[in-house]
């Protein structure tokens, strides 16, 4: 295997857990994008100093911390988390993603459940990745109900989550 | 941390994903996941659960069999919700299909020692110790079905009752007596309340809300069909809809149906019960004599729809906002200070009176490009309109008016809601109307000075599916004295965009304003420049315009 191809078997692996630690920095859906873009092309410039012996989504963070550091830079210093944020995020992060695997796992019953409009609308947004308003031109529904929608949608999500992994520990 | 927290956390994240999140919005995000406790656990699941949608195997190859079986499920549960209830039949002694026969049998007397009695009243007693645990002292937890999410002046009759917002409220039947003011009521179900004083009520279950007296007003989404309000003497049951039931201290129900459909059932407990049901614009009145259900007008501004403390905003279902009456530190729906205004030095509401001005001190700009109005929901700022030598900013988020002409950037007068003059000698008539009024109100401008409202904030207020459709407005611009000219230019942008503009307008005048706006549109900025005058250096007296009626025409679905 060269050594292109160990990096993208690499980061097609990692590329979900990448990006919601990216997110969990930066919370904009499409500077997230941009971002995971850009690190992407920066991890393969340094894949030579990764030593395969050690974790790569460790190695990977650490690079991807210095490219939000370069963002936030460039951002107004209202839309900015300071360090200490940034630091209790990422242990936050890093801590959750240990439950990762129950959590799919409740999603996908969770997604089951909910009001199929309702589905529709998260898997036009964040899978088929249409913006708001090509949703709602699409769907002839109105764009600000949709905006007020996400959110509420993501709160029964949450909770069905939650609901599911206490019965199953409770099991 | 509360489901009021939770869902204003979840707000807050969602609107900086989308990347429409204003400095003020971003900053109570950072507030808080800095103070919350489990502000931060939450935020962290929202994430989590935003990436595994977005790579989630669930939405790849979807059997069409599963997908059925949920349309299916979904429909049974949507029938099993309207279907009308089914009454328990009460069976007589002769409807067994089973023969009976008596049998006689000698009585065999049965001896029962102390110890037995012992052990069957101890054994009496825990049951009874257990049933009435479980009977009388339930989990609260599992009781709690909706949150107090908003209130204005709100008096509660008992103080032990009383609810602030925020909290929990628990399906325990029990009287809530609201004396003064409005609250707002989110059941879990999605159903939203409006209960407007004097009112009692119950909270019975997830999906019923008793009202003994009072005016209730139910928005009630797709999911929480079936969510029903229970009076005196009828019962509504909702098919998705938005409806007020009024009951009267008689025993009177009142029901008008603004939105979708709902079903109407007359009668008590014990009474016949008539049923039928009520759609869109129609309006039912149960006799609380008779139980009998007569038609009445559909009166679409007698309920509170929409509750907003923090601006003290009451939405009756009015088709308007009135700008002026934002101009003087209200909600748009008349909660404005007549002849009040904002002061451009200071981007402040004016602490008296203010009265027209057409000429007076030649002002420069006292900021540097766009002044906030921050105590004002509603007015995101004001400007000075000046292409040069950098473009005019029209808004907190930096949009800039790139067809602002070239101005001499003096300005005179604050911007005010009203016409009246220091001498009290100027009416501004149109069509015999007499305008700068409660009844019909202006806002005044004069040359050189913008306004920005914050169209977004205007639509936070409002109910989902309500929002601004159009701005309208009669521009004016009256010569009050002989020998006065005028010359001055209009300009309305959204975002920086001009979607309306007139120039080398000479008064006396008066046109119409009527400006589509949409979704994405956020803001709306009116902007009133020198005119020809002002242009060769002959000051700017006079050049001013009046905007009558200022209003945003609401649409609603």
């Amino acid at each position: 295997m060269s050594r292109k191809d160990e990096y993208i078997g690499y980061f097609i692996k990692y590329n979900n857990q990448l990006f919601n630690f990216i997110l969990t920095l930066v919370p904009n859906y499409s500077d997230a994008e941009d971002i995971l873009q850009k690190s992407a092309s920066i991890m393969w410039e340094k894949f030579d100093t990764y030593q395969r012996d050690t974790f790569f989504l460790a190695w990977a963070r650490k690079i991807i911390r210095l490219t939000i550091s370069n963002y936030y830079r460039t951002k107004r210093q209202e839309f900015q988390f300071d360090d200490q944020m940034l630091d209790a995020l990422a242990s936050a992060h890093e801590n959750e993603s240990k439950r990762s695997e129950e959590q799919l796992a409740a999603l996908t019953v969770c997604l089951s459940k909910l009001e199929p409009s309702d589905l529709d609308l998260i898997r036009l947004r964040f899978y088929e990745r249409f913006s708001v308003p090509e949703i709602a031109s699409k769907t002839n529904r109105n764009m600000h109900t949709l905006y007020k929608r996400i959110p509420t949608i993501f709160i029964l999500l949450h909770n069905c989550i939650k609901r599911t992994l206490m019965s199953e520990d409770l099991a | 941390m509360n489901p009021l927290d939770l869902k204003r956390l979840y707000e807050l994240i969602y609107a900086a994903i989308e990347g429409h999140s204003t400095p003020e919005q971003f900053c109570a995000l950072k507030q808080m996941l800095r103070e919350h406790p489990q502000a931060v656990g939450h935020y962290i699941d929202f994430m989590s659960i935003l990436c595994k949608i977005r790579s989630a195997e669930y939405f790849k190859n979807k059997p069409d069999q599963e997908l059925f079986d949920r349309q299916f499920w979904g429909m049974m549960s949507q029938h099993e919700k309207s279907a009308p209830a089914i009454e328990a039949v009460k069976e007589g002694p002769d409807q067994s299909p089973v023969q009976l026969i008596d049998l006689e049998y000698n009585k065999i007397p049965r001896k029962i020692s102390f110890s037995t009695v012992i052990s069957f009243a101890a054994i009496a007693a825990a049951i009874l110790f257990v049933v009435s645990f479980m009977y009388f002292v339930p989990d609260p937890s599992r009781l709690e079905v909706a949150t107090l999410t908003d209130s204005i002046s709100a008096q509660w009759a008992n103080q032990n009752s009383s609810s602030q917002t925020g909290d929990r409220l628990l399906a325990d039947g029990k009287s809530m007596i609201l004396r003064e003011g409005l609250v707002e009521l989110q059941f879990d179900t999605n159903a939203q309340v409006v209960i407007e004083a004097p009112a009692e009520f119950q909270i019975l279950a997830e999906d019923r809300i008793g009202l003994q007296y009072g005016k209730v007003y139910a928005i009630v989404p797709r999911e929480a069909t079936g969510f029903s309000v229970y009076t005196q003497n009828g019962k509504v049951i909702d098919f998705g809809t938005e409806f007020g039931v009024h009951a009267s201290p008689t025993h009177e129900t009142f029901l008008h149906v603004i939105r979708g459909k709902t079903m109407l059932i007359a009668g008590g407990q014990s009474d016949k019960k008539n049923s039928v049901e009520v759609g869109a614009g129609a309006a039912k009145r149960v006799s609380g004599i008779s139980g009998a259900i007569s038609d009445i007008h559909c009166n679409e501004s007698l309920f509170v729809r929409a509750i907003d403390s923090a601006s003290k905003f009451i939405w009756r279902g009015q088709a308007a906002i009135n700008l002026a009456d934002l101009v003087g530190g209200g909600n748009g729906l008349g909660t404005g200070r007549q002849d009040y205004g904002i002061g451009i030095e200071t981007g402040t509401l004016s602490e008296s009176t203010l009265y027209v001005n057409g000429y007076g001190i030649r002002n420069q700009k006292p900021w540097t490009s766009f002044c906030p109005v921050s105590k004002i929901p509603g007015i995101d700022g004001i400007f000075i309109p000046d292409g040069s030598p950098e473009p005019a900013v029209v808004s907190s988020q930096g949009h800039v008016f790139d067809k602002c002409p070239d101005t001499n950037a003096y300005w005179c007068s604050p911007i005010i809601n009203g016409s009246k003059t220091i001498n009290d000698d100027f009416d501004l008539m149109i069509n015999n109307i007499r305008y700068g009024t409660p009844e019909n109100p202006a806002i005044f401008m004069h040359a050189n000075i913008g306004i920005t409202f914050d169209l977004q904030a205007i639509r936070s207020l409002l109910p989902d599916g309500v929002q601004p459709g159009r701005f309208t407005a009669i521009a004016a611009a009256p010569v009050p004295y002989k020998d006065i000219t005028s010359y001055f230019d209009v300009w309305i942008a959204v975002d920086g965009q001009v979607r309306f503009s007139k120039t080398g307008i000479t008064a006396p005048q008066n046109f119409p304003i009527d400006v589509a706006l949409t979704e994405q549109d956020r803001f709306l900025s009116l902007v009133v420049t020198e005119g020809k005058a002002g242009r060769e250096n002959q000051g700017n007296a006079y050049d001013w315009c009046f905007f009558c009626r200022p209003e945003l025409i609401l649409d609603m679905d």
